[in-house]
């Protein structure tokens, strides 16, 4: 479960490291793909079934999830697919995954019933039975012990529910479609979790939602360890969230180097791409608000512009800016001084998966993976993180750049650039973290109650910190940010000289590649 | 009650199994208060480094030492019940 350490967050974490072994470990001209037969005894052994009612179905779904993290589909069960023959396919040193990024497994969906309303035993059939009356349509009655629901009757309105003295009535939700502010989640025809292709944005919430782990996310570990393996020029891009992640002992130095012992051949942080991002959105806000645009969405967190697109089509939805993301702003600034570079981000987003599968973001940025992945890496490798030295590296981020893992930090930091630009205006600012406060947040700015605003957004309810693709309880890896922030030598990102008269993120592809689609990176 | 020393591996076997989750839970117990308004626990948190319990294949993490006691392989709640046992 999000936040919560759990025997799902266990499988999960020893799926990326078998990948990862498997990586590091293989024989680069004769590859045995037979290995992930023997890994799925190796994360469930015996004969007894730990998790679910056979060891066998245990197994069958530690394979699908070996597919996803190698960054394939996973198999139709209603006919025989191997699990390995296809797999030479992944390697390479090119991104292999597509969409959809995000997946059910069907067969370990345990089809959980959707919102319905049942009477427990704490019914005490008593005599007010508030219940009855409170029904719209008579679908309760009192029965021979105790309250009984019609099933066929009930709306699901909810209204016995609050009624009841006694907290009698139980709801039952499915916790996948609860997590799912995108409303994206649907039943197949078994009454299996099926995610709507349209109405997903790939934040990855229904995932560590799962209590029976059913929904995965592709990995590319294995393309990333090939091409670090090959001699290729690996750059780790590290999203501010990543401060803490790694455990009290891994300090932000030390995960440089212990990157490093990976095999990246720099580590540049992402902030520095944030405090990119903050310039050009202040210029784009002063520039457009109010006189050709009634608002200013952000753009950092992909799933909640994806969203905000869907919810707000046409004219408003072009009020969300799409201008070149940190992670973007970083790969460029990266290929600009190496034009080899092949570029990882790694951060705690299933979402960045997906933008790094977009037409114009292919060229900066290689891979996309989150820190639960790279953990997996050290883990392969033996890297003892807390043993390393302190990379001495000095800092690329201001204070604001490195803040903007944290929910309601991104716009301040943006409008701080606002301030350098536009002395005078005063910016007013509305913030939402979920996608379902996201959503009455877009209404109300297409009702124009937040003309002249900046708006941020994000998916994940806490911001960065608390994504799908982390290690550490949400607060504790928010204090960490917030103390790791404090150390940068600057306030705002108008002040980080790293970033001054660095071209305007977007405006000049790296050299050799395609020319990028102008309307998206300019947000014009 | 008496005080308890929790030392929690912070390596990195021990965390990607979540050690940090471990101390999560045990840092709750810190804000629980009997009915006078008394602290119901006095314990110390130490993180350490790697205790080389890992070696083989992470089958032992996370480890837990618990006022000097090893405990491997360390769930949230068999911390807790050993803390438990040993406040009173
Ligand atoms: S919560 Fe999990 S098991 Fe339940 S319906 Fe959703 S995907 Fe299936
Ligand atoms: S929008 Fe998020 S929670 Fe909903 S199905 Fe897609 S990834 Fe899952
Ligand atoms: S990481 Fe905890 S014993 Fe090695």
């Amino acid at each position: 479960m999000r936040g919560i350490f759990t025997p799902i967050t266990k499988l999960r974490r020893d799926v990326f490291t078998e990948v990862a072994r498997f990586g590091y470990e293989r024989d680069l001209q004769h590859t045995d793909y037979g290995y992930f037969y023997e890994a799925s005894y190796r994360i469930i052994p015996g004969e007894r079934p730990t998790y679910r009612e056979s060891v066998f179905k245990e197994r069958a779904i530690i394979r699908e999830r070996f597919r996803l993290a190698m960054g394939m589909k996973i198999r139709d069960q209603d006919h025989y697919e191997s699990l390995t023959a296809d797999m030479q396919t992944m390697d390479s040193t090119a991104k292999q995954s597509e969409m959809p990024i995000v997946n059910v497994i069907p067969f370990a969906c345990e089809a959980c019933p959707t919102n319905t309303y049942r009477v427990s035993n704490n019914c005490r059939k008593c005599l007010a039975h508030p219940c009855t009356a409170v029904c719209p349509v008579k679908a309760i009655s009192i029965g021979d012990k105790a309250a009984v629901i019609d099933e066929a009757k009930c709306i699901r309105c909810g209204r016995c529910f609050e009624a009841c003295p006694y907290h009698a009535i139980l709801h039952f939700g499915r916790p996948c479609a609860e997590a799912c502010g995108a409303n994206a989640i649907g039943s197949d025809e078994l009454g299996r979790c099926k995610i709507d292709r349209d109405k997903c944005v790939s934040c990855g919430l229904c995932i560590v939602s799962c209590p029976f782990g059913a929904i995965a996310d592709k990995s590319e570990i294995f393309q990333i360890i090939t091409a670090i393996r090959t001699g290729e020029d690996v750059y780790a891009a590290i999203a501010p969230a990543f401060v803490g992640q790694f455990g009290p002992l891994a300090t932000p130095a030390k995960v440089f180097s212990a990157l490093k012992a990976l095999g990246f051949k720099d580590v540049i942080e992402v902030g520095m791409g944030a405090d990119l991002s903050s310039r050009h959105e202040a210029r784009l806000f002063v520039e457009n608000v109010p006189a050709r645009q009634p608002f200013l969405g952000t753009s950092c967190c992909p799933s909640w512009e994806a969203f905000a697109r869907k919810v707000l089509p046409g004219d408003t939805g072009r009020c969300i800016s799409s201008s070149s993301t940190p992670m973007v702003a970083t790969g460029q600034r990266i290929k600009q001084d190496d034009p080899k570079a092949k570029v990882v981000f790694i951060g705690p987003c299933v979402a960045k998966k997906m933008e790094g599968l977009e037409e114009d973001v292919k060229p900066y940025i290689d891979f996309v993976m989150t820190f639960e992945e790279v953990m997996g890496m050290f883990a392969a490798k033996h890297i003892e993180i807390s043993d390393m030295q302190e990379d001495d590296k000095p800092a690329e981020a201001s204070h604001d750049g490195r803040h903007y893992a944290v929910a309601s930090s991104v716009a301040p930091a943006i409008a701080a650039c606002i301030k350098e630009l536009e002395p005078g205006r005063d910016v007013q600012i509305a913030h939402a973290d979920s996608l379902a406060d996201c959503k009455k947040m877009l209404l109300l700015a297409k009702a124009g109650k937040y003309n002249g605003y900046l708006l941020e957004g994000m998916a994940c309810p806490g911001g960065c910190v608390g994504g799908p693709g982390t290690l550490m309880p949400i607060a504790k890896a928010g204090v960490a940010v917030d103390k790791f922030a404090k150390t940068s030598p600057w306030e705002h990102a108008d002040q980080n000289p790293v970033v001054q008269g660095r071209p305007i993120p977007g405006v000049t592809p790296p050299p050799g590649s395609a020319t990028t689609d102008p309307a998206r990176h300019t947000g014009e | 009650m008496k005080k308890v020393i929790v030392e929690v591996c912070a390596g990195t076997r021990c965390t990607i199994s979540g050690s940090m989750d471990i101390v999560a839970n045990i840092e709750n117990l810190l804000s629980t208060y009997d009915e006078e308004g008394k602290p119901m626990y006095d314990i110390e948190v130490r993180n350490v480094p790697c205790q080389h319990d890992c070696e083989k294949d992470g089958s032992l993490a996370p480890v837990v030492i618990v006022n000097g006691e090893k405990i491997v392989c360390a769930s949230s709640d068999q911390v807790m019940n050993r803390i438990s046992e040993l406040r009173d």
